[in-house]
């Protein structure tokens, strides 16, 4: 059953054409990479997939129905269901860490501090994060911390689609190794899982589906092995 | 012709922005009032707004409203007792310290403190994806971020222009009878007894308005920022916009108290 339907998506900003013509069908529980250059569109194309960039052209139908033709409400419930792991973890600025992790907990509940702290602690302990942190505000953490506690944000509410765009980046070899250990995790519990990455090894290695953005087109789409016979200089250049 | 598509241009972008403005505002409110959910989170970030924008402005209002007060009063007292005039003295002084200066000092102050600060928030938060993780997390950004801030700026406006009113005639009378002898009785039967419940209406009422525009206004600023550089030209579009709408403002409540 098809999950997330992209039909002819296309994106202009500033007069120029980021994404054209996309036409993709990613399935539930599906792992599907997201490859190409520098500027190709691929966080773009995430951004779009999500509802978060309002002026698109064409449809992205989830569950049967185009996402930009939701209500505010509808819009609401279907990110809830959503984790977005952002390329520079985007904590708010103005909160501590653990207020950070527990934004969506104190707003959809009325859970309290320990109960929020007791939800939070799993991912915490598998990120072997030092406490200490979670009093302190997002500035004075490295970019690798703050790329960490966005992903357990992003992790904890359990969402039925995970959308990660290059979180490994700013991570150091241990950390990134527990981080791929959750996003090959995520399609057996069911979760649709789109990854966006520069490491085409690694793209190879655990997707189900790759596809291949170049000038915001998406120039090939299919599994890591047929991606692989494909005679294109630019998908030989990159992968 | 080219005068013509300018024109009509900037027509629309007035309107796009009129526009934008009232919903920013009427959906905020609305979606605070008719959707429970997440409430007592937001009913907390109002209270810190509400401290945030008090907290910074108490100073400088209380500095400028004591002077301004003292001012007046010894002005006006000296100049209309010698004229034997002193009846006036309360309609002129609800004029200018409660129905004008008040608000609109107390406006200018919060623009400058707190009006500008909202702005360069906003505009980071959007450069830098926290707008986006927000809602990415179920949560209604009208509520959660521009909803506390109107509230939180209208409240503190309120809040501080009767502060700054009280101090003005409390500084008045202080001063008044120091230098010129002016008496308490005097004060209250030419000042305090001429105060009307309208003029305190009309003051409340300017000062609402004013809290209401001077938070969105650079709310909406905020949101139009995408890179770093547009920050600080936000901000300063925030503030003169400001400015611009509370002279505005100020003429459409004056005229319809006076009519």
């Amino acid at each position: 059953m098809s999950e997330i339907v992209l039909e002819n998506v296309g994106l202009v900003s500033n007069s120029t054409q980021i994404l054209e013509g996309i036409n993709e069908t990613i399935y539930r529980g599906e792992l599907y990479c997201i490859l190409g250059t520098s500027g190709s569109g691929k966080s773009s194309l995430l951004k779009v997939i999500n509802g978060l960039l309002i002026e698109i052209q064409g449809k992205v139908v989830v569950e049967g129905k185009s996402i930009y033709k939701y209500s505010p409400k509808q819009m609401l419930n279907y990110h809830n269901r959503c984790g977005f792991i952002f390329q520079k973890a985007a904590l708010v600025s103005n909160m501590t860490i653990f207020d950070n992790l527990a934004l969506s907990f104190r707003y959809h509940t009325h859970l309290t501090k320990i109960e929020i702290f007791n939800k939070v602690e799993p991912l915490l302990e598998h990120f072997d994060v030092d406490l200490n942190l979670l009093e302190q505000r997002p500035a004075f953490l490295s970019s690798g911390e703050k790329q960490t506690f966005g992903i357990i944000r992003a992790l904890l509410r359990e969402p039925d689609y995970l959308f990660w765009d290059q979180p490994l980046s700013n991570l150091d070899n241990i950390t990134q190794t527990k981080v791929k250990k959750l996003i090959e995790k995520a399609p057996s519990e069911g979760k649709t899982t789109i990854l966006v990455t520069n490491d085409s090894k690694y793209a190879f290695k655990v997707a189900d589906r790759i596809g291949i953005l170049h000038q915001g087109r998406l120039i090939a789409s299919d599994t890591p092995k047929a991606i692989k016979k494909i005679n294109n200089s630019i998908i030989e250049r990159l992968i | 012709m080219f005068i013509v598509t300018a024109l009509s241009n900037r027509v629309l972008d007035i309107w796009k922005y009129t526009g934008g403005l009232f919903a920013l505002i009427f959906f905020s409110i609305s979606d605070y009032l008719f959707e429970r959910k997440g409430r007592h989170l937001v009913n907390k970030i109002i209270t810190s707004q509400i401290f945030f924008t008090g907290n910074k402005a108490i100073v400088i209002i209380s500095a400028v409203a004591f002077t301004l007060g003292a001012i007046t009063v010894i002005q006006l007292f000296s100049r209309l007792s010698s004229v034997g005039a002193l009846d006036y003295m309360g309609a002129i002084l609800n004029v200018v310290i409660i129905r004008e200066l008040g608000p609109l000092i107390t406006a200018f102050v919060v623009i400058s403190r707190s009006g500008s600060a909202i702005s360069a928030e906003i505009a980071t938060m959007m450069v830098n994806d926290e707008i986006s993780a927000i809602e990415m997390q179920g949560i209604n950004t009208l509520k959660m971020i521009v909803f506390p801030r109107i509230a939180g700026v209208t409240i503190s406006l309120v809040m501080l222009s009767i502060y700054f009113i009280t101090l003005g005639l409390m500084g008045g009378f202080l001063v008044g009878n120091l230098y010129s002898g002016l008496t308490f009785a005097t004060f209250q039967k030419y000042m305090l007894n001429s105060i009307g419940f309208l003029d305190i209406i009309a003051s409340v009422m300017k000062s609402a308005v004013f809290g209401l525009f001077i938070a969105a206004i650079p709310i909406y600023y905020g949101f139009q920022a995408f890179t770093f550089t547009q920050i600080p030209q936000v901000t300063t579009k925030a503030v003169v916009s400001s400015i611009f709408t509370l002279f505005v403002l100020d003429i459409i409540i004056t005229l319809m108290f006076s009519l």
